[in-house]
């Protein structure tokens, strides 16, 4: 079953009717089974399922970080299931930011600079005023000098969040961006995530099994076998892992 | 644990594949110079033992000084024997056939009156023997010579002259040239001519007035009564003529065939054995290069698997067992690769043939090549060995990794600037400035504890040592040279190099219409067509296996390869292109390395250029490592440019500042001089003011007594036609009998003084007594020629009717003029060139500057080593860093960027790598050349025009190894990179 997206405001990104299938025959498994959302903007929506529900490979193609078998994918009002890699790279660098779980920082350049990776890659100086709102938000103003080794896994972490951040792009998508990390530092990322849509109205997507991390939400989709198979709006825990407990893993 | 080693090799065979590589370069380079020599030695001892085979005895004089192998070709400096001789030896009892040897230097003109020349091969002229047994050619076709006009040739020359049955040929000889008719033609065993030398036959009367003189032979060979053992022949002949020597000079001599074979035979072990010494220092070269690569490559292999290691350590894998482990790898990777280089030697010993018979020697006989154990044995040994040395640090190194601390991630390795290091590279370097001051002040220093030193020797022990103490250093430099070099000002200077190289290509494309118009329009269509149809199947097939295999192992997007057949168009294209007109292949290739290295600079002062600047100096001990591969290469190859620059300069200057005339007379054949006549030719030229010859001649004298070369003189207008510097007396006193000028400085070093005597003796045993008459002080520009006498005193001692230089000085109204008539004087004889001043020092410098050309070219060879090696690292860490990568093209780098980077990279560990050879070989270089030159013979001449080039040269270098790890780089699939561990 799809169900209806009835959104006023125009989405972030959306994906209609998107299938990928991996292999053929015999082995064929399809992780995406015509797929239909609208991520609205200034949201924060969090996909969930149990494992090869498809929620990553959602989020991936939903990012243009892999491409679809059919159907289509709007960044905004841009189709990019038909872009090139050039036009992808660019699509990601101006209008699309990445939290992964494991920070994913780059080792060799300090916390500044891989704020403003995104940034420097298009040779562009972005908003110095905003990247220090964004610095001081996460709260790392004393740490910006030190080179990810130096910086512990939750400042790591909040790092990558003030790099998803710095760009200003049209939509972040997080991939279990807590995974990694105990509950306490957790509570803190997802607080700064929460706080980057109620404040600043940024559009986040967030791929997730912690029905914690859920909870900090606006909206949670819930997959199984390609489809999308629930949703539920300002979710809380209980009613997440409930839900969850229902897939009967 | 042997499991797991293979198990190992297998997962991770392809960065081993291209360490291994280096070996197997090192290795074939070893093997094919070892089976390169062994061949042609075989060839020539067959040659030299055949053409003594049938001698059982052979008669000569004996010979006062000197091995053969310093006598030239033509003559081993023995006096000859009267051909009267050989009545008395006929009727020795037991002797069949007794036949006088007579050889010298005959050379063939071409139709167009030019000598024809054997690229290098001395070009020989006999008298004819009959007999089978005593000579080592057989008569193809036609007859003997017998009458005075008629000559018989090697089949080889036939073919070079183009020459048939009938011909006049005119022949140049020490006498001048004649002509005469060709009668028939010879051939050497399966061979058409005796590896490549050319041999004239003539008459008996006509061989000896023209290579030797009338009456006289150089040998008696005789062929005894069957049944007649050697000695006892020997002996029998000896006693025969026992008593007869010539003026008291050297005695006649009767020596069994067996050990003029063993003289034969020895000789060519000397020659070869140097030839070997060449090569195989190439080799020991490339070996030194190739632990740097093996070395980094197990190092960096085995810094990944610490993970994996620190695993087993927990499941209860003893220290030994991981360090047997690694080791067994590097053994099984050693032989292998020793093995395969053991086989390519065969290909490189053709190579290195057909390099030789291109630029010279020419004519050499195909023959199987020569695969003797040892060659096996020596090159699975050195392979093996030194892939285990190489492996053994990092091995011992893994194997202390504690398991916990090692399950930790560890990604950036800090192992740069420990004390100890810096310490030890400090000691290093402090020994190897103690050598270099020791070589630089020997002379002062010797005198001073009454000891000798070895200039050269301890400078070679310095730059040794400078060169460990780089290694140990190299980390330290690594982080503030690479990362100097890393900097958007070096990019600059890069783009600049780019834009030199790329409109390089300008003048190429010129250069190729101007030579395609000359070339006939079918060759240049099948040359295009079958080029880019070859380059097409053969790239085609290539990328299609390529892609298949990388997919498999680096996790690259399956896109990029999309493309695939553009870049396979192209190549082929360029294969093509390169097939009908190279001169346009390489502007192409200006192009490409132009732009590309446009790109890259420009990049230096963007994000990426700051991610690979980063890059280079997060593992400064890597970083080093590979560059060092580079740096020996580089060292060599500006310490040469240094010696050869301040030969050329020095010698330049010498003959600028010694020859006073306009003009040189020089011999164009080898080391046989040319006629005196020539010097009655160019004194009735014309315009010709004065001229004056010399000669040389070998002679031994002195304390300790030893060979020296003394030159003969016309007195009268020597020191007007050449500055022989200050001078005490004159040196037209040498007019006068026995006399004799000595150069200032050895005067003093010998205790003599004008007034005094020497004694010297010459080759044929001849004694003197000279007086000492005047001393002069520019030995130097007489190319080191300290004793002076005239030519009428020298011939009395050694006669000889030819002259090695003849300096002319004109009335210097119309040289021009002058020039003509001359050539004209000389057109009888081809051996003598009249040169401008300019021209003949040009010519002498060619000489050594072609022969360091083909130094440098064997030297490329470290250099390709060092390129697979950074090509390999920078492979390596990629891989480490493929979850970067694909980090970095999640949050937008574009895949220009990241190759952009990697390119960036690798030029600044290249440049890096050759900053240093450049520096360290200059410096040397100098030194040498400043001991060398100790006495002042060599000045310092520093080739910036050259060494600057050579530097830049490296981030071509850079550019070519980047090719490929970049683009797997670039092809990574991002989501699988991200997943990466």
């Amino acid at each position: 079953m799809a169900p209806s997206t009835p959104s006023t405001r125009t989405s972030a990104a959306s994906t209609r009717n998107v299938s990928k299938i991996y292999g053929s025959g015999d082995s064929e498994v399809r992780a995406l089974d015509d797929v239909t959302v609208e991520f609205a903007q200034g949201a924060f929506t969090a996909i969930m399922g149990p494992s090869g529900s498809g929620k990553s490979t959602l989020m991936h193609c939903a990012a243009g970080l892999d491409d679809v078998t059919s159907g289509q994918v709007f960044i905004g009002e841009t189709e990019i299931s038909g872009l090139n890699e050039k036009a992808l790279t660019l699509l990601r660098r101006d209008r699309v930011g990445f939290i992964f779980q494991s920070y994913n920082l780059v080792p060799t350049l300090t916390a500044g600079e891989n704020i403003s990776l995104p940034l420097l890659l298009a040779g562009r100086k972005g908003d110095e005023a905003w990247i220090k709102t964004v610095v001081d938000t996460v709260g790392l103003s004393d740490r910006l000098k030190h080179r990810p080794s130096e910086l512990s896994g939750g400042q790591q972490q909040r790092v990558a969040v003030a790099r998803a951040l710095a760009s200003q792009p049209g939509i972040i998508f997080a991939d279990e961006p807590t995974g990694n990390l105990d509950s306490a530092t957790s509570a803190e990322i997802l607080t700064f995530l929460k706080r980057a849509v109620k404040d600043y109205g940024q559009t986040i997507v967030m791929v997730t099994h912690d029905p914690v991390a859920a909870s900090y939400a606006d909206r949670v989709l819930f997959l199984a076998d390609g489809k999308v198979v629930d949703e539920m709006f300002d979710p809380d825990e209980d009613q997440v892992l409930s839900r969850m407990k229902r897939f009967g893993r | 644990m042997l499991r797991l080693a293979c198990k190992n090799l297998w997962a991770y065979k392809k960065r081993l594949l291209t360490s291994a590589l280096s070996v197997v370069l090192g290795i074939s380079f070893l093997c094919g110079s070892f089976v390169f020599t062994d061949t042609l030695k075989g060839l020539f001892s067959d040659l030299f033992s055949s053409a003594v085979k049938g001698v059982d005895v052979q008669v000569r004089q004996t010979k006062a000084f000197g091995g053969s192998a310093d006598d030239g070709p033509y003559n081993d400096g023995r006096s000859p024997l009267p051909v009267s001789l050989l009545g008395t030896v006929r009727k020795v009892p037991g002797v069949a056939v007794a036949e006088p040897r007579i050889e010298g230097y005959a050379q063939a003109l071409n139709s167009k009156g030019k000598l024809i020349k054997g690229g290098g091969a001395p070009n020989f002229g006999y008298v004819w023997i009959d007999d089978p047994e005593l000579s080592e050619y057989r008569l193809f076709s036609g007859k003997v010579p017998v009458a005075d006009d008629e000559i018989v040739i090697d089949k080889g020359l036939v073919k070079t002259g183009k020459f048939k049955l009938g011909d006049s040929i005119k022949v140049n000889t020490v006498s001048g040239l004649r002509s005469f008719r060709l009668v028939g033609d010879v051939t050497f065993g399966a061979s058409d001519s005796a590896l490549g030398a050319s041999a004239i036959f003539f008459n008996q009367r006509v061989g000896q007035e023209l290579l030797l003189k009338p009456g006289f032979a150089q040998s008696f060979l005789i062929r005894g009564e069957p049944g007649t053992s050697q000695g006892t022949l020997a002996k029998a002949v000896a006693a025969s003529l026992k008593g007869i020597s010539f003026e008291g000079l050297t005695k006649v001599e009767a020596i069994t065939g067996k050990k003029l074979e063993s003289e034969q035979l020895s000789f060519v072990n000397i020659i070869f054995g140097f030839i070997n010494t060449f090569f195989t220092a190439f080799a020991v070269v490339a070996l030194f290069v190739s632990i740097f690569v093996i070395s980094n490559s197990f190092s960096i292999v085995v810094a990944q698997r610490t993970k994996e290691m620190a695993m087993l350590r927990t499941l209860g894998a003893s220290r030994g067992q991981i360090l047997g482990s690694t080791f067994a790898e590097a053994l099984a990777v050693g032989v292998l690769a020793s093995a395969v280089g053991v086989g390519a030697g065969l290909g490189v010993a053709l190579i290195i043939r057909l390099l030789l018979e291109t630029f010279g020697g020419g004519g050499l006989p195909s023959a199987g090549l020569v695969l003797k154990p040892r060659t096996v044995f020596l090159g699975l040994g050195v392979g093996t060995l030194v892939t285990v040395l190489a492996a053994i640090a990092p091995a011992i190194k893994s194997s202390r990794v504690k398991p916990l601390a090692a399950l930790r991630e560890t990604s950036i390795d800090n192992a740069d600037s420990s004390p100890v290091r810096l310490r030890a590279g400090l000691a290093l370097l402090a020994v190897s400035l103690l050598f270099l001051g020791i070589g630089l002040n020997g002379a002062v220093l010797g005198k001073f504890l009454g000891l000798t030193f070895d200039g050269p020797l301890n400078v070679g022990v310095s730059a040794a040592a400078a060169l460990i103490a780089v290694i140990f250093l190299g980390p330290i430099l690594a982080k503030p040279l690479a990362g100097a070099l890393g900097r958007p000002w070096f990019g600059w200077v890069i783009v600049a190099f780019g834009a030199v190289v790329g409109f390089g290509s300008v003048p190429l494309v010129v250069l190729a219409v101007r030579a395609a118009a000359k070339q006939s329009g079918s060759k240049l269509v099948t040359g295009l067509v079958g080029g880019v149809l070859g380059g097409a199947v053969f790239y085609g097939v290539w990328s299609i296996w390529a892609a298949r295999r990388d997919r498999k192992i680096v996790k690259v997007d399956e896109k990029i390869y999309a493309n695939q057949w553009k870049a396979t168009l192209m190549s082929a294209v360029l294969l093509g292109l390169s097939q009908a007109s190279p001169l346009l292949a390489l502007a192409g290739l200006c192009l490409v390395c132009g732009r590309y290295l446009i790109l890259t600079g420009r990049s230096a002062g963007t994000t990426s250029g700051r991610i690979a600047r980063e890059n280079t100096i997060r593992n400064p001990t890597r970083t080093s490592a590979t560059a060092l591969a580079l740096t020996i290469g580089t060292a060599l190859v500006s310490a040469i440019l240094v010696l050869s620059q301040s030969l050329t300069q020095t010698f330049r200057g010498a003959v600028d500042n010694a020859v006073r005339g306009d003009y040189v007379v020089a011999s164009a054949a080898s080391d046989t001089g040319f006629p005196s006549s020539v010097q009655q030719e160019i004194r009735s030229v014309p315009g010709v003011k004065a001229t004056s010859s010399l000669r040389f001649e070998r002679m031994k004298f002195g304390f300790p007594a030893r060979e020296r070369t003394i030159g003969g003189i016309d007195p009268e207008e020597f020191d007007k036609l050449v500055n022989v510097g200050r001078l005490q007396g004159s040196l037209q006193t040498l007019a006068g009998p026995n006399t004799v000028a000595l150069a200032k400085k050895t005067a003093t070093d010998q205790g003599l003084k004008i007034g005094d005597s020497i004694r010297p003796t010459f080759k044929n045993g001849r004694r003197g007594t000279m007086k000492i008459v005047a001393t002069y002080e520019n030995a130097e520009g007489l190319g080191n020629l300290y004793y002076l006498t005239s030519a009428r005193t020298l011939n009395s001692y050694v006669p000889k009717s030819t002259i090695d230089f003849l300096y002319v000085s004109t009335d210097g109204k119309n040289n021009k003029v002058v020039e003509a008539a001359a050539d004209k004087a000389l057109a009888n004889y081809p051996a003598a060139e009249f040169q401008t001043k300019k021209k003949y020092a040009d010519a002498q410098v060619a000489q050594f500057q072609q022969f360091l050309a083909i130094v440098n070219a064997l030297l490329l060879l470290a250099i390709i080593i060092a390129i697979l090696g950074i090509a390999n690292t920078l492979r390596l860490s990629i891989f480490e860093r493929t979850r970067e990568i694909g980090l970095l093209r999640a949050v937008g780098m574009s895949r220009e960027q990241i190759r952009a980077a990697i390119r960036w990279e690798a030029i600044v560990v290249a440049t890096f790598g050759a900053v240093l050879g450049v520096i360290l070989g200059t410096g040397f270089g100098a030194a040498l050349v400043n001991v060398l030159g100790n006495s002042g013979t060599l000045k310092l001449s520093v080739p910036f025009p050259y060494l600057i080039p050579l530097t830049l040269m490296a981030s071509l270098v850079g550019l070519y190894a980047a090719r490929k790890p970049a683009k797997d780089a670039a092809g990574l699939n991002i989501l699988q990179a991200i997943a990466t561990e």
